[in-house]
């Protein structure tokens, strides 16, 4: 059932789109948010929604931005693909051969200087294409370098991979 | 060469050029995309395009479209998936061009999947405004929203009602209603699309059509425009629908001239019989051996009052 999101759920898109990947809050308000319990979505500056959104039974609205994974919210990939542009934190960059062996292999061992634990943006050569997960040794115990795992739904994988083989 | 069905041999005094219609029909089409601004720039795409060793031509009455040699299975290549390009053939692309939706309006796709021209009517609004995805049918509200979420299309609301039954209580600037009909404008001799020909079929359409139609000029608000459109070649559910809507409608209608640059030939007059308004010639049929694209019908109506 889609509803205009709470107060928790305002709070989630800001701790984890603004301040864990430094979407600036006036982007972020451009977007009115929805959710579906375990979807969070985002609908951009709607001009006359509120009388729409009266007037119609909405069945979906806009993109999803976050899903809940158990206690966390994760960021879809079109969220980081549409907000990319303006993330600023939690951002690895990696070159053609990370990304490569990143969809090979599901994650890349290495300690990322800068990047917090958690999930993570992935930036190839085209700009953020989609979520990792990051594990940092420091936050590990017993861990002496971090883990970088892919986040991509498994469905885009293929189409992807080519994209890396045939275009750099 | 192959014989063209009975539905389509009936056309034969409303084509400028049968021969070449004819010898249109039995060409491939070729693969059309439509660039995606919500993903990738412009010169990137283009870069891809030439990375790949694929020769292209812009088509000057559709901007963001790509006509390319050498691309088969487009629904199956990473651009495709990172949502930089949809395949849409060129008339295809002209209702949403022709309704042309400015950035902050109100617009309504009606009959919407599989989003298509709803994520080119958002690329025309810039992503800004509210825009109402419509489609009956549950199952095909699912590629809908797969479409839109590709796309990365921000500004969608999806809804699933049935279209004449659409709700009249919020008013739209623009109204799309990419109807449902026979297809004709499909048929391609290669493809093994042959349906027999099924008058049944045609008058169902019709009464679905005028039903549709006739919603979408309730749900637009005075002075906006609603386009109709259809790929099929069919009068009973092009000319004839439009005919039947306009006298029947509650609220003042007028047909809308089309740009004179577009394709294709005006509207007609007659048909079995039948004589039609003589505004009906302000709108448009779209033949494949003008466009080297699928046959496609469509009429600009304004609602005056």
């Amino acid at each position: 059932m889609l509803s205009c999101a709470g107060s928790a759920e305002l709070r989630a898109v800001q701790e984890v789109l603004v301040e864990r990947f430094g979407v600036p809050a006036r982007v972020m308000e451009e977007w009115m948010i929805f959710s579906t319990g375990s979807v969070l979505w985002g609908l951009r500056d709607a001009g006359d929604l509120d009388a729409a959104l009266g007037a119609l039974r909405i069945e979906r609205t806009g993109l999803p931005l976050l899903r809940r994974v158990g206690e966390r919210w994760k960021p879809t990939t079109v969220a980081l693909q549409v907000l990319g542009p303006h993330v600023s934190k939690s951002l690895v960059e990696l070159t053609r051969e990370e990304l490569d062996q990143l969809l090979s292999e599901a994650a890349l061992r290495g300690t990322r200087e800068g990047v917090d634990q958690g999930y993570v943006a992935l930036s190839g050569p085209d700009g953020v294409v989609g979520c990792g997960l990051y594990l940092d040794p420091r936050a590990e115990e017993g861990k002496e370098e971090g883990l970088l795992c892919s986040q991509f739904p498994k469905a885009r994988w293929k189409g992807f991979s080519r994209y890396l083989q045939e275009e750099h | 060469m192959a014989e063209i069905p009975q539905q389509i041999e009936r056309l034969r005094d409303l084509v400028d050029d049968w021969s070449a219609f004819t010898e249109a029909l039995h060409r491939p089409l070729p693969t059309d995309l439509r660039w995606n601004p919500f993903a990738v720039t412009r010169e990137r795409f283009e870069e891809m395009l030439a990375h790949q060793g694929l020769k292209w031509t812009r088509m000057p009455a559709s901007p963001d479209l790509y006509r390319v040699e050498g691309l088969t299975g487009p629904g199956l290549t990473w651009a495709f998936h990172m949502g930089w390009y949809q395949p849409q053939g060129f008339t295809s692309t002209l209702p949403p061009i022709i309704l042309d939706p400015k950035p902050g309006s109100n617009v309504l796709d009606l009959c919407a999947s599989p989003g298509g021209k709803t994520s080119q009517l958002s690329a025309q609004m810039m992503g800004h405004g509210v825009l109402v995805a419509n489609d009956i049918n549950y199952n095909r509200i699912s590629i809908l929203a797969a479409n839109v979420e590709r796309l990365g299309v921000p500004n969608v609301l999806i809804c699933s009602y049935r279209g004449q039954n659409f709700p009249e209580r919020f008013r739209f600037d623009h109204v799309l209603v990419d109807a449902p009909c026979t297809g004709e404008g499909t048929f391609r001799v290669e493809a093994g699309r042959y349906r027999e020909d099924d008058p049944d079929a045609r008058g169902f359409m019709s009464r679905t059509q005028l039903g549709i139609l006739g919603k979408a000029l309730r749900v637009v608000r005075p002075g906006g425009t609603v386009l109709y459109s259809t790929c099929t070649y069919a009068p009973e559910e092009d000319e004839a629908v439009v005919a039947k809507v306009i006298e029947e409608s509650e609220v003042g209608v007028e047909i809308v001239e089309l740009p004179e640059d577009l394709p294709g030939s005006p509207g007609i007059d007659t048909w079995e019989g039948r004589t039609f308004p003589r505004e009906l010639s302000r709108t448009r049929r779209f033949w494949p051996h003008h466009t080297n694209s699928w046959g496609f019908y469509c009429a600009l109506l304004c609602r005056l009052s």
